[in-house]
């Protein structure tokens, strides 16, 4: 059993930041945009980030509203179709259940200390995680650079991040 | 007759007259007290009997002959046994009893019997009237949340093993201790991981992931040999961090994850994967002598 400190000194003699290249990555695509939808994308990307390993996140289709600015923070729930509701799925569909579940939802993260989405996203920028918009998608909604959160690296097509991914875990949410 | 027992008779008689007085004065009182209570016995006897003839007339002596037949029949059926039974099932009654009239129970019983009155003129309400009502009554909103207390509570009691005392539900367990105004911890249970096997190095005890198994034995030259291992050198902006960790760590008993350091500490997040690279939470609650951050942010 070895620390991982406790190396010989000849290893130890010249160590940098760089002596660290990240070992494992991660490539997530974050394809929707419901507010129980994106979190995990956003924790999970944040807790291999903090594993040390090297993560990017695709945002495409409806995914792209969780790093459009005017969307962010309005992400719902969506109960409808979702088996796990508590009460009847005929009852989901009636006006003001997505904002009764999200505000119930948004309630329980706070009591968790999650941060909400707009924070996960500056958090997983500041700790490195490569985060991109969809160029298909832009183009479908009719978005542009300026639309977006200042935190999206550059807006690549699908085929750019296959080519950036390589080597990667590449998960779609 | 003698001189002599004459004079003893008048002594005698001497000796009585007071009690002969006092004989004759209790005559002359209850002679007054008969004539004074006659008419009012005469009074209270024809009301006593004119109250008999009405209960007779009401059939009040054939129900107690009815309940004397009653008792004859609870006789028949019933053993000493049964009564020892009910004997013991008296307490529990008692306490029903007890419970049902405290005040706040006949509070709420009595506005119930006053709602009830109120209940006249009520329209008929189906399944979307009671949703609109539901959504918009904030009467309607506390009443439903009392009546499903209620059933919560009922179903509790119910749901409980029969053997079982039936005790009140127990206090939820308090949150780990957090200091005023930092931010509360993100799925953090302060529970200390199982130690596997205990690692000596440098004079102190490790895990075998590399956590400090005594915080209390940290000090800055072993953070530095812990760091230099690492390939950190350790500067002040690491020590400001470090300070603020082990500050936290004595204060909640928990070990603070990333965001709660970078928050707390004022270090921010892209600056903890600078300092403390290439894993912030790990690396940082290593060097600094405290055991690994449980969460997931």
């Amino acid at each position: 059993m070895s620390l991982p400190f406790a190396r010989d000194p000849a290893a130890a003699a010249a160590p940098t930041p760089a002596a660290h290249p990240a070992t494992r990555k991660l490539a997530l695509i974050c394809a929707k945009s419901g507010l129980d939808e994106c979190y995990p994308v956003l924790i999970m990307a944040n807790a291999a980030r903090m594993t040390g390993m090297d993560v990017s996140i695709f945002f495409t289709f409806y995914g792209l509203d969780v790093v459009t600015k005017n969307k962010v923070d309005k992400l719902w729930v969506n109960m409808v179709g979702n088996p796990s509701t508590p009460m009847p799925p005929f009852l989901m569909g009636l006006p003001g259940m997505e904002v009764m579940a999200t505000s119930m939802m948004k309630k329980k993260m706070a009591e968790l200390d999650l941060p909400p989405p707009h924070e996960m996203i500056e958090m997983l920028a500041a700790s490195g995680c490569k985060l991109y918009g969809c160029e298909l998608a832009m183009k479908m909604f009719g978005r542009t650079d300026d639309d977006l959160l200042p935190q999206v690296h550059s807006v690549i097509t699908a085929t750019d991040f296959f080519d950036m991914s390589e080597g990667a875990q590449i998960v779609f949410v | 007759m003698s001189t002599n027992s004459n004079e003893e008779i008048l002594a005698r008689l001497a000796s009585i007259e007071q009690k002969l007085d006092y004989v004759v004065e209790r005559q002359r009182w209850t002679e007054e007290l008969v004539s004074e209570m006659t008419p009012i016995a005469r009074l209270v006897m024809t009301s006593a009997s004119n109250r008999l003839a009405d209960w007779e007339k009401r059939g009040a002596f054939e129900m107690l002959s009815a309940l004397g037949d009653a008792a004859d029949g609870v006789l028949d059926n019933y053993t000493p046994e049964d009564a020892r039974e009910l004997a013991g099932s008296l307490v529990a009654i008692l306490g029903t009893v007890r419970n049902l009239t405290q005040l706040d129970i006949l509070e709420v019983a009595n506005d119930a019997t006053d709602v009830l009155h109120h209940t006249d003129e009520v329209q008929p309400v189906g399944m979307f009237g009671a949703m609109r009502k539901a959504s918009k009554d904030d009467d309607v909103q506390r009443g439903m949340g009392v009546a499903l207390e209620v059933l919560r509570q009922l179903g509790r009691v119910r749901s409980a093993p029969s053997g079982a005392p039936r005790l009140p539900p127990p206090a939820r367990l308090p949150k780990a201790a957090v200091a005023p105004g930092a931010p509360a911890q993100a799925c953090a249970v302060p529970v200390p991981p199982p130690v596997d096997e205990v690692v000596h190095w440098e004079g102190h005890d490790f895990d075998s992931k590399g956590f400090l198994l005594d915080p209390n034995t940290w000090n800055r030259d072993l953070a530095t040999k812990i760091a230099a291992g690492l390939g950190i050198q350790l500067t002040d902006a690491h020590f400001a961090v470090i300070d603020w960790v082990r500050a936290d760590y004595a204060a909640t008993g928990a070990s603070p994850n990333v965001r709660r350091v970078a928050l707390g500490s004022g270090a921010g997040t892209e600056a903890m994967y600078q300092l403390f690279p290439p894993t912030p939470g790990k690396t940082c609650a290593m060097i600094a002598g405290v055991p690994k951050p449980v969460g997931c942010v």
